[in-house]
């Protein structure tokens, strides 16, 4: 198996710039942890949790910063999907399986030096037990 | 130890394997519009045109606590499609790319993935991630985006199985092990038809 397709066109190297851009600002408000996530670590590694004090605003915020220059649809139970031309997603759920925690995950198309290919970030209320 | 096994449905085999030796015709997800002309992913289901027939392959999704805590995992299942426009082909999100192509074979992509803690399994998730179809001068992937659930399908085009891009998405455990945990990954690229093939007892 290649890192390219062979018919003329493939998803390219990149989401683009104003991704990796809006990317960069979340985490200087957000700094990333050891592993290179937002958040720490929830029920296993790969699920992160970031306790704010604000959850709706701040996942509402994570979606518009990294869907800005995305190409969105939503899916039959409500998720929005930012989708960019290397095959990167983020999807955005107003409520996960726990009632008043929404979540942001992002699925990089191609590795990015310094941040996890996959994140399942879930916003907590700062001092809850989520 | 725990599992997972994510398996197609003979069924849903059979039905796509009523497209080997027709002409490829189409197949319609998203397009991106940086991408014009082309698909190269959908949400929810894919179609495929052939000649004779069509398949709607969807994304469902399980919950399981497998891992010891719950969350969702995307399973592939795949059935005869009407000649109606589907909703993406409506919007125009067909991609016509190896169109009258023989369909020679299909193949399915299975991942196995097997957590070890300190040497010993804890759990094992079985995924069947995708599908190759083998043209007569071309090949197209159509593949889950994630193993956990996002209803995501990512669509690749090559010129020949050696170029074809492929991942397993095992970095969703991969990247983020603790220490003293450990990753088994497998994957395997099955043509559909031993898979119908009867067991012998």
């Amino acid at each position: 198996m290649g890192s390219h397709g062979g018919a003329g066109y493939s998803s390219s190297n990149g989401p683009g710039n104003a991704f990796e851009s809006a990317l960069k600002s979340l985490v200087k408000d957000y700094p990333l942890n050891d592993g290179n996530s937002f958040g720490t670590k929830g029920s296993s590694s790969r699920i992160q949790v970031l306790a704010v004090d604000d959850p709706q605003s701040v996942a509402r915020l994570f979606w518009e910063k990294l869907s800005s220059s995305g190409n969105i649809t939503e899916d039959s139970n409500g998720a929005l999907i930012a989708e960019f031309k290397d095959l990167t997603r983020v999807i955005y759920r107003e409520e996960s399986s726990t009632p008043g925690v929404p979540v942001v995950k992002i699925v990089l198309g191609k590795p990015m030096a310094g941040f996890k290919s996959t994140q399942n970030i879930h916003f907590v209320k700062k001092g809850s037990k989520n | 130890m725990k599992s997972l096994s994510l398996k197609v449905d003979n069924d849903d085999l059979l039905a796509l394997e009523t497209l080997v030796g027709q002409s490829w015709r189409s197949i319609s997800g998203r397009r991106l519009v940086e991408v014009p002309g082309h698909v190269l992913g959908s949400v929810e289901y894919v179609t495929l045109r052939a000649s004779e027939s069509n398949v709607e392959i969807r994304l469902d999704q399980v919950c399981s606590d497998f891992e010891g805590f719950e969350d969702d995992f995307d399973v592939l299942q795949v059935t005869s499609a009407s000649d109606e426009r589907s909703p993406h082909e409506s919007e125009g999100h067909i991609d016509f790319t190896f169109a009258e192509q023989t369909i020679q074979s299909i193949m399915l992509v299975r991942v196995r993935i097997t957590q070890k803690q300190l040497g010993e399994p804890s759990w094992e998730l079985s995924s069947d991630s995708g599908f190759v179809f083998n043209l007569s001068q071309g090949v197209v992937g159509v593949f889950k985006a994630t193993l956990t659930g996002s209803r995501i399908f990512n669509i690749y085009f090559a010129e020949k199985m050696e170029e074809l891009e492929f991942d397993d998405r095992s970095s969703e455990w991969t990247e983020g092990a603790e220490l003293g945990e450990e990753y088994e990954v497998s994957r395997e690229f099955i043509p559909i038809e031993d898979l119908l093939k009867p067991v012998d007892d």
